[in-house]
């Protein structure tokens, strides 16, 4: 019931209230209209019965069936005439009719008056003098059923059937036709208020033009919802605000812990009564060290194993005092024994009154730096005394290997000489065997002689060369330089060379250009060198080439001192040239070209003999390869004197 | 529960009327039945022979109404012994209002019919013919008397059935109606017009001739059969109202019982042809 809309129980009282009053109504009405029937009915009844008495003389007078017939046909057609008797004049039953024709009824007992009217209920009786010319004829008796009002009682409740539903049916559209124009204001106001409950939207307003309650309770929906609008806006707008500052609040600690997680170094906080409030995740992973043996508690409680006492003692006092601090540095033993160093910093944190509201800090691991830092210190220590330790290893070595290297010279000096001493013996027996020949001997053995003279003379040769090379090594070896012109010692390099000259058709071309080819140096020894580097330049160019020898002036600088006049002498063939990786090992003992090491003959020695005594003058030689083919050796020196190759005087 | 007992008596209200099942009783008994139920109180076997034969020997119990008695004394001897002429007749022969009458006669049915009828309009309402004449009762066996059986005076109080008699009027207004039919019982001569009992010939227009003598059969005459009687009136329809008519009233009133017996609503007219015959003021049809 209390779920059902207004509307409806508005429609259900009226069809209600409307269906009892029609009952009780047409009831009403009903009893009203029989009462009414009936007392109608009565004197319409008695009408007729007098109307029908006069039928009844003339079948009494005609005793007639017919005429009894007539009557009777009639009789049938009025209802309420339930049965009639005729008597005759004596009072004797003459005739009956009765409407239920088998009826049983007696004939009644007549009267001493006439006419009677015996009204018994619903049956009247009725008695009627029959009369024809004032002769009494007969009797007649009706019997009346005033209530044969039942067909219209029945029609009545007919149309009371008939009509009340359809009554009620109108009453039912009616009131809902009008529950819903009376509902509409508070439907709209339902809906209305449904709408702002489930929706939440405040802007709802009802739009209601009626002046009675409820149009003053529209109003007053309207104004709340107005308020409540206002409010919620404000609510609202503080909620924003306070979730906008959470969410900043929020996004800036997951800042610092990220920062916190992210960094090497770990923060720690302590309150106003100096114990730790705060360490940051890192610090255990660091120190391996949990937090909760250090929380609560005051440096002195905790204490610090194997710490620097005076560094312990300061930082106290730092905290004691209230003031920053820094590089608070000390070790810790981690379980596996691994050992760490930390640098603690901090900074004390005042209100805004200056009150003391404790500390707050970082901590570092610095164990890597403070290892490397040790490390380099004892390094530091060290190095001089290793560097001096190598250089006296070093002076060692080399003392050792120049006196290896002169005992090499020495010995091999020795030893050319020792072996010159047979091999002068020998080149003497040769050529004196070949002089005292006998004219008979045979050429054979005179190439016998041959064939030895020409083998000693190359050993001596070698010997020779290399007794140079040792002297000139060992040091023992020093240039007797005298004011020389070049030109006559090339001269004389090439009388002594004529006869090979001619022999391989070959030519010597000197330029000297119009310059002071004169220096101050050892005359033998520069004619070796020329005599050398031509010999070479004969051996490795074809037959009737020619061999170059160029003189020009230059410079030299000796010692980092000041450039000296110099002169250059170079000897160009026109062999198949140096490889250009060779061109420096050349003047290496016993090293030829890797070209002309084929059969060429030589010893290897005398590049290096030549390179030993332009040394021996400061002088500098080298070689590099012509442009069109050939080797191109040059050597230059000096036309001074230097102060370590003594004059000739 | 108010509304419920509102709509009962509505329904109570509307409600068709019980019909009162009357015992409905056989127009036409045969011998076998009147043997087992004669000795029956409220059974009053009839005699409607002359008195003279009744005289002679009668079904034993049965009381004598001659045919004659219910003619009028009056001036009028062809038409219906009046209401205080049967009432007596009735009295006399010590018949109750509620009494079972069986008719019988010489086995023409003339009579038996003409008292059958007479009977009706008076309003009784339990009235039976013999299927046989008394010949018949006789030739079985059956008990007769030749003494004079009277019963107690009765205080018989007649009534008039009106849809039983059918006046001048109503059978001139028969006669133009088409949901009345009129049947002439007369001979097919007389029907036509070739004899006549009154002074004109004919019939009443409308009116079908069916000769009494055509509804019995057999030497010991008997009612034809229901079947075989039902074809001759076949196409009249049994909604329709039918009157009988004759020279006197006599085979009109075997018409009249074999159309009540088939279930027809049939009355006989009293004056008949007659009276009809000899009303010049009345038309007549098939005169020659």
């Amino acid at each position: 019931m209390r779920r059902i809309p207004i509307r409806i129980k508005l429609a259900i009282a009226v069809c209600a209230i409307s269906t009892v009053l029609l009952l009780t109504g047409t009831m009403v009405l009903l009893q009203w209209d029989v009462a009414t029937l009936r007392e109608q009915q009565t004197e319409h009844a008695l009408h007729i019965a007098h109307v029908l008495s006069h039928d009844f003389v003339e079948v009494v007078l005609l005793d007639s069936p017919d005429a009894a017939a007539d009557v009777i046909e009639n009789l049938d057609a009025i209802e309420f005439v339930q049965a009639v008797y005729l008597f005759d004049e004596a009072g004797e039953a003459l005739l009956k009719y009765t409407r239920d024709r088998s009826s049983r009824m007696p004939a009644p007992e007549l009267p001493e008056t006439f006419p009677l009217i015996v009204p018994n209920g619903d049956i009247i009786q009725l008695f009627t003098a029959l009369e024809h010319h004032h002769q009494r004829l007969g009797v007649v008796y009706f019997l009346i059923d005033a209530n044969a009002l039942a067909p219209l009682l029945r029609g009545y409740a007919m149309l009371a059937a008939t009509i009340i539903p359809i009554m009620i049916l109108a009453c039912v559209l009616l009131s809902i036709f009008l529950g819903r124009r009376l509902t509409e204001s508070l439907t709209k106001l339902t809906e209305a208020v449904s709408e702002l409950s489930e929706s939440g939207d405040y802007r709802v307003r009802v739009q209601i033009d009626n002046s009675d309650e409820t149009g003053a309770l529209a109003i007053a929906f309207n104004d709340m919802a107005a308020t409540l609008e206002q409010k919620i806006h404000v609510i609202e707008r503080q909620t924003q605000e306070e979730r906008r500052s959470a969410e900043a609040l929020r996004a800036s600690e997951q800042r610092f812990r990220d920062f916190t997680r992210a960094a090497s170094d770990w923060f720690w906080e302590m309150d106003a009564e100096l114990r730790f409030s705060y360490f940051s995740e890192r610090f255990t992973d660091v120190t391996g060290v949990p937090q909760q043996k250090l929380l609560g508690k005051t440096r002195q409680e905790t204490g610090i194993p194997d710490v620097d006492l005076e560094m312990w003692n300061q930082h106290l006092s730092d905290l004691a005092a209230h003031r920053s601090f820094r590089n608070f540095i000390h070790s810790r033993t981690k379980e596996g024994g691994e050992v760490v160093t930390v640098s603690i910093n901090g900074r004390p944190v005042f209100g805004a009154d200056g009150s003391f509201l404790g500390y707050r800090g970082t901590g570092t691991d610095i164990t890597a730096r403070w290892n490397a830092e040790r490390q380099l210190q004892h390094h530091r220590d060290n190095l001089q005394e290793i560097v001096e330790e190598r250089t006296a290893e070093l002076l060692e070595a080399k003392e050792q290997a120049v006196r290896a290297n002169r005992s090499k010279s020495e010995f091999l000096a020795n030893m050319s000489h020792e072996l010159r001493t047979p091999m002068h013996a020998i080149l003497s027996f040769a050529n004196l065997g070949m002089r005292k020949l006998e004219p008979g001997a045979t050429v054979k053995h005179a190439a016998y002689f041959e064939r030895i003279r020409e083998s000693g003379n190359r050993l001596l040769a070698l010997l020779n060369d290399l007794l140079d090379l040792s002297k000139l090594e060992s040091g023992k070896t020093i240039a007797r330089v005298e004011r020389c012109d070049l030109n006559r010692i090339l001269e004389k390099v090439e009388a002594e060379l004529e006869s090979l000259l001619n022999e391989r058709e070959q030519s010597l071309l000197a330029q000297s250009s119009a310059i002071d080819t004169s220096a101050y140096v050892d005359g033998e020894q520069i004619q070796q060198v020329l005599m050398n580097l031509i010999a070479n330049a004969m051996k490795f160019s074809p037959v009737g080439s020619c061999i170059d020898v160029v003189f020009t002036d230059s410079q030299l600088q000796l010692n980092g001192s000041k450039p000296v006049p110099a002169v250059s002498i170079s000897v160009s063939d026109r062999g198949i040239g140096i490889p250009d990786d060779e061109l420096d090992e050349v003047f290496n003992e016993f090293v030829q070209s890797s070209k002309t090491n084929n059969g060429a003959g030589g010893t290897g020695l005398g590049l290096a003999i030549c390179r030993k005594i332009v040394a021996l003058h400061e002088g500098t030689i080298g070689v590099n390869n012509n442009q069109f083919g050939g080797a191109c050796f040059t050597f230059t020196l000096p036309k001074t004197p230097s102060a370590n190759n003594r004059e000739v005087a | 529960m108010n509304v419920v007992r509102i709509l009962f008596l509505l329904l109570l209200l509307t409600a068709p009327e019980l019909t009162n099942a009357t015992t409905h009783t056989a127009l036409t008994v045969e011998l076998a039945w009147l043997r087992t139920n004669m000795a029956r109180l409220d059974v009053v076997v009839v005699d409607s022979r002359e008195s003279h034969e009744y005289a002679a020997g009668h079904i034993t119990g049965a009381v004598s109404i001659p045919v004659a008695e219910t003619f009028s004394s009056g001036a009028r001897s062809d038409l219906l012994a009046s209401i205080s002429e049967i009432k007596e007749l009735l009295r006399t022969a010590g018949v109750r209002n509620d009494d079972h009458i069986v008719l019988y006669d010489n086995g023409s049915f003339a009579d038996a019919a003409r008292v059958f009828w007479v009977f009706e309009v008076y309003g009784h309402e339990h009235i039976s013919i013999l299927n046989n004449g008394f010949e018949a009762w006789v030739k079985r066996g059956a008990p007769i008397s030749t003494r004079s059986d009277t019963r107690q005076r009765s205080d018989y109080l007649p009534s008039v059935n009106p849809r039983r008699l059918a006046t001048k009027l109503a059978t001139r207004f028969a006669m133009q109606n088409d949901r009345i039919v009129l049947i002439d019982a007369r001979t097919e001569a007389e029907y036509n017009g070739q004899e006549s009992i009154a002074s004109r010939h004919g019939h009443i227009p409308s009116a079908r001739n069916v000769p009494a003598s055509d509804l019995i059969m057999g030497t010991e005459p008997q009612f034809r059969p229901i079947d075989e009687l039902a074809d001759l009136f076949g196409d009249i329809p049994k909604d329709k109202q039918v009157i009988t008519y004759c020279n006197k009233g006599k085979h009109a009133a075997m018409a009249y019982f074999t159309l009540r017996s088939l279930g027809y609503d049939v009355s006989a007219y009293d004056g008949s042809w007659y009276e009809w015959g000899n009303d010049l003021n009345l038309p007549i049809a098939g005169e020659r």
